[in-house]
């Protein structure tokens, strides 16, 4: 008989007639064996939930598909990235447990774009020219499970970025035969031609204006704050109340007042200043992103040590050159920590600058909800994440640059 | 020494206390402006035409602020209710010994999702799982649970050693050394984790109303549709309250859980 010899252990011992121990039964699992456990079950949740949804045109029924009514091959496609996992747990030496891993998310991302495009084939087969088709829960199950994967692996090697650029690459000639043309998406993208890349251009230049505008104000009150008590005490309400008030209600609060002042003043008007457009949408978003700015700047020139100023005091520094050679490259990186965060949030807000009549993405959201069309929606807002991700990685890129060789690698406060 | 430390302690209790007779009053005032404002609809047409007087209409042609309140703080407490139920359990999970491995897999999930804007997670709902309120529910839950679960993890993790070894010292079993020791240790953190999903998630159930979730955002953004600031300040004004309150809450409850 097996039994546990203390609570915190998994170990069941088998002891022989005269107490000594003849068999030991090890329960736990390792970090592979956990890892594999999750992200199978993942798997296995989303063969349960259908993989695309057809139509014959734009505005009739859906049709759902699941795992089971694809063709064998791809059912046979979609099951080897859980094989491969499922043989990681059990991998022993060092490059087998890498190969498994790195395999099995670079095929996660891979078959699953395979299988839309087979499946394009079959759906313009079976329902007509009209047909279209789009992915469902099931695959955005599978794809968090491959996203999962990679955020699992220990270190995101050279070859894991590699594979993924094949993936694109594989993508992209699939594409240029013809294949995804009954994805919603590609159809619905066909359908804005250029205006798509024209709202991502308005996107952008929304989101850089605003986030300029924030820059120039928010450093400046975040100086203040820091040199003076009176300052802080008239910026910190102030902000506190406005990261109350909901990013989507600051847009429609300035309509009233803005059209007002069109009116009073029409220079402001010629200068496309009023109540609805871009202007309101700028001004909304740039005193949305104050907060993080100058939250993270305050937490950033606070955060030096008074030790630090009076070492540079000591060596003889003026005020001036205190503040340009310590003061301010030693709070760069929180600085530009506070930026990042705000770049996030102001180019999500920017989506509801539609809203009040302004450009930008929000233009294809809006109308896709308005006209009940999950793939103009789905379209819009896959160009605002990849937007996000572009921009966040570029901006981390500077920061690691900016920031002083000896401070590198240590985590910045946040506010 | 000791009557030193004592008088400074009595000073400071009592500096406390009167900072909580004004915490008291000021949710009290906070509470009756909020229900002056969502009971009464001549309260708020009074308010909004002082400061929009050229606007046509003050109120919502088919819900009363009442309603849509109701929706709004359902819809904030259930989803700030579960992250909070969910996040602590992993959270617990991921610090002990058996769960250490996956703390890195939530970072960097935090990390990941932290990426996405609320506006576009809420939004994103609709392609991914559909209209109504359900899906707003959804994401609303999901993206307010790792600002908890990471406070969570951050809490367990600054557990002083010395205090985990003295409570196995005594012999305590690992239930009672989690719930005696260590939770009140990390309880604080876990609190101002709540405190921030319950007020993100206040300020993100507002668009909630763009994929049908109800709520505060209905009447803003009909305002936004009619080009009528008054219908927007009306939703944002009890949103405001709310996220005081909320705050104030929160405070007395940490003052009052506090070991």
């Amino acid at each position: 008989m097996y039994r546990s010899i203390s609570s915190d252990t998994c170990f069941l011992e088998k002891l022989g007639p005269n107490g000594v121990i003849v068999d030991r039964a090890d329960f736990r699992l390792n970090f592979q064996q956990k890892l594999a456990s999750v992200v199978l079950l993942l798997f296995f949740a989303s063969f349960f939930f259908p993989f695309y949804l057809a139509r014959e045109n734009r505005i009739s029924e859906d049709i759902q598909s699941g795992l089971l009514s694809l063709s064998p091959l791809c059912i046979l496609f979609l099951m080897l990235p859980p094989l491969l996992i499922a043989l990681h747990a059990f991998a022993r030496k060092g490059w087998m447990k890498e190969v498994t891993i790195t395999l099995s998310g670079v095929l996660g991302l891979f078959f699953p774009m395979m299988v839309l495009a087979i499946v394009g084939s079959d759906v313009s087969d079976a329902f007509g020219s009209l047909a279209r088709y789009s992915p469902a829960s099931g695959m955005y199950l599978y794809l968090t499970a491959v996203i999962i994967i990679f955020l699992m692996k220990p270190k995101f090697r050279l070859y894991d970025l590699s594979g993924m650029i094949l993936v694109a690459l594989a993508v992209m000639f699939v594409a240029s035969k013809g294949s995804y043309d009954r994805l919603g998406i590609v159809l619905e993208g066909r359908n804005f031609g250029s205006r798509v890349t024209r709202e991502v251009l308005a996107h952008i230049r929304l989101t850089f204006i605003s986030l300029g505008i924030s820059i120039v104000i928010g450093i400046p009150l975040a100086l203040a704050s820091f040199q003076g008590k009176r300052a802080k005490k008239i910026v910190f309400p102030f902000l506190n109340l406005l990261q109350t008030i909901p990013s989507i209600a600051l847009f429609g609060l300035l309509i009233t007042p803005l059209s007002l002042l069109s009116r009073t003043f029409p220079f402001l008007r010629e200068m496309g200043i009023k109540g609805i457009g871009n202007a309101p949408a700028i001004i909304a978003l740039s005193t949305y992103a104050l907060y993080p700015i100058i939250r993270y700047s305050f937490t950033a020139f606070s955060s030096i040590e008074e030790s630090v100023i009076q070492a540079a005091k000591g060596m003889g520094m003026n005020p001036f050159q205190i503040w340009r050679m310590v003061r301010f490259p030693l709070a760069a990186p929180g600085v530009l920590h506070g930026i990042r965060v705000a770049l996030i949030q102001t180019i999500g807000n920017a989506t509801l600058a539609k809203l009040i009549g302004g450009d930008g993405l929000g233009v294809l959201v809006f109308e896709g909800l308005g006209q009940a069309s999950v793939d103009m929606v789905l379209l819009g807002m896959l160009l605002i994440i990849a937007l996000t991700i572009a921009s966040d990685r570029i901006f981390q890129i500077f920061i690691y640059l900016v920031t002083p060789p000896a401070l590198r690698g240590k985590a910045v406060g946040n506010g | 020494m000791g009557r030193c430390a004592l008088k400074l302690y009595s000073k400071s209790a009592k500096a406390e206390d009167t900072n909580l007779t004004k915490r008291v009053l000021l949710l009290a005032l906070l509470v009756t402006l909020l229900l002056l404002f969502m009971l009464s609809e001549q309260v708020q047409t009074l308010i909004l035409s002082f400061l929009f007087p050229s606007e046509g209409r003050y109120t919502h042609s088919r819900k009363t602020i009442l309603q849509m309140t109701g929706e709004h703080i359902m819809l904030t407490l259930l989803a700030t209710a579960l992250a909070a139920t969910v996040g602590v359990l992993i959270g617990i999970a991921v610090t002990r010994k058996g769960g250490q491995d996956f703390q890195i897999l939530i970072l960097r999930l935090n990390a990941f999702i932290q990426t996405f804007p609320p506006s576009a997670v809420i939004i994103l709902a609709y392609p991914v799982l559909g209209f109504g309120w359900k899906p707003a529910l959804l994401a609303l839950f999901l993206y307010s649970l790792f600002p908890i679960l990471g406070n969570t993890v951050v809490g367990f993790q600054s557990v002083a050693p010395e205090i985990k070894e003295s409570a196995r010292g005594m012999g305590m079993t690992a239930l009672q050394q989690l719930w005696i020791a260590e939770f009140p240790q990390a309880w604080p953190m876990i609190l101002t984790g709540i405190r921030h999903s319950y007020i993100l998630n206040l300020g993100t159930a507002a668009i909630a109303a763009v994929i049908g979730g109800g709520g505060l955002g209905t009447i803003i953004i009909s305002g936004l549709a009619l080009r009528n600031s008054a219908l927007v300040l009306s939703g944002t004004i009890v949103i405001s309250l709310l996220a005081f309150i909320g705050e104030q809450v929160f405070l007395l409850l940490s003052r009052f859980t506090r070991t």
